[in-house]
């Protein structure tokens, strides 16, 4: 039995969303979302919220590796990316910003790092969700969200703050 | 609390990324089925008279079975119905976007050239004679989620089209050839080449063509 239509919308801004955080651009994002989303009608699949993420990472993947983009770099666990080797000198300092200079910000993080914490953040997943749908390790997964608040917080944190610091 | 006023900030940021309203609606629109007969509501039980019970039920049951393989089988149908139909929607979405031509090109082989991450080659339709669709360009696309080509093409009448090209693969090799009018578009798909082929431009299109053509040849 098919949802209503206004579960349909709601379904599909989700998955806007969803595409957004890997993009980070309108465009892209409606392209990314119709693609999953026929992908998703075509196979029959259920129209719910999993589905439609999973048929829209599965596209981006294979547009990324036809652009031979690399933007899903491997998240090591102990390489120079690891949570323990990131320095982060305003985990206790407040911020106040606008959307501006979030998406500024954001701008600045990799794919899997925004829908890491699209998914975590708005969307409510846990970590274990988040590795279902990622295939990442679910410890990986924690230190990729820590990782990629603290990089959120240093780009949102006021340049004058850094030199205080210093 | 920070980690409290960054989760804030960014549902707050997502909240307000919505796709254009056009989008939407053409997407919600995916989800109505397509045009095809319904399969007829039998098989009322109520009302059954005590005395012939056991023959009604026998009765019953030889006619559930029957409608349950009629049933199988228009699913099966349904299911190609579908494919087709979200295809042809997906041209006509695709055609109703009108994106720019990312590689201008008058002929297939230069076209060919300048396309080097297609992992097919585009093919002139023997259907579209050069000499009455000009090839004006083309980019990329995706059809069913797999690599496609989208080509522009102009008739002598001046009506745009968009041909889109993709690969016959397992999944697509079961739609029919055929033509479907959707969104005030004549959606028309053929296989070539090994390649799956659909022509999306204006309903009259096709016919203005002919009438021209019969109108230079009585000349």
């Amino acid at each position: 039995m098919s949802p209503p239509p206004g579960d349909v919308k709601e379904l599909l801004l989700r998955g806007f969303r969803y595409a957004y955080s890997l993009t980070h651009d309108t465009a892209r994002a409606e392209d990314l979302l119709q693609d999953g989303w026929v992908s998703l009608l075509s196979a029959g699949g259920p129209r719910r919220r999993c589905y439609l993420f999973a048929a829209i990472r599965s596209r981006f993947i294979d547009g990324c590796r036809r652009e031979q983009l690399l933007v899903f770099e491997s998240l090591d666990e102990n390489g120079e990316n690891h949570i323990d080797n990131l320095h982060d000198p305003h985990a206790t300092a407040g911020f106040d910003c606008d959307d501006a200079g979030l998406d500024q910000a954001l701008a600045s993080l990799r794919p899997t790092e925004r829908e890491a914490l699209l998914l975590a953040d708005v969307e409510g997943y846990t970590a274990q969700e988040i590795a279902g749908l990622t295939g990442h390790p679910r410890n990986t997964v924690l230190s990729l969200i820590r990782r990629s608040r603290q990089k959120l917080r240093r780009h949102l944190a006021p340049p004058a703050r850094e030199v205080d610091r210093a | 609390m920070p980690e409290q006023r960054l989760d804030q900030h960014l549902q707050r940021f997502y909240a307000g990324k919505r796709p254009s309203e056009d989008c939407l609606e053409r997407l919600a629109a995916l989800t109505e089925p397509p045009q095809t007969p319904a399969p007829k509501d039998t098989a009322p039980t109520a009302g059954r008279r005590p005395a012939k019970a056991r023959l009604l039920g026998i009765a019953a049951t030889l006619l559930l079975i029957i409608l349950g393989s009629g049933a199988l089988l228009l699913q099966h149908n349904r299911h190609h119905a579908d494919l087709t139909w979200l295809v042809a929607k997906e041209i006509a979405v695709n055609h109703n976007k009108r994106l720019a031509i990312e590689f201008p090109a008058s002929d297939y082989r230069a076209l060919n050239r300048m396309m080097s991450k297609l992992d097919f080659s585009s093919v002139g339709s023997s259907r579209l004679p050069v000499e009455q669709y000009q090839l004006l360009g083309g980019r990329y696309c995706s059809l069913q989620g797999q690599l496609a080509l989208q080509l522009k093409l102009k008739d002598r009448a001046g009506n745009r089209y968009t041909l889109y090209q993709t690969p016959l693969s397992k999944t697509l090799a079961v739609i029919p050839e055929g033509e479907q009018l959707i969104d005030g578009l004549r959606i028309t798909l053929w296989r070539e080449g090994g390649l799956l082929l659909g022509l999306a431009g204006p309903q009259g299109g096709e016919k203005e063509e002919r009438k021209e053509e019969k109108d230079s040849e009585n000349q």
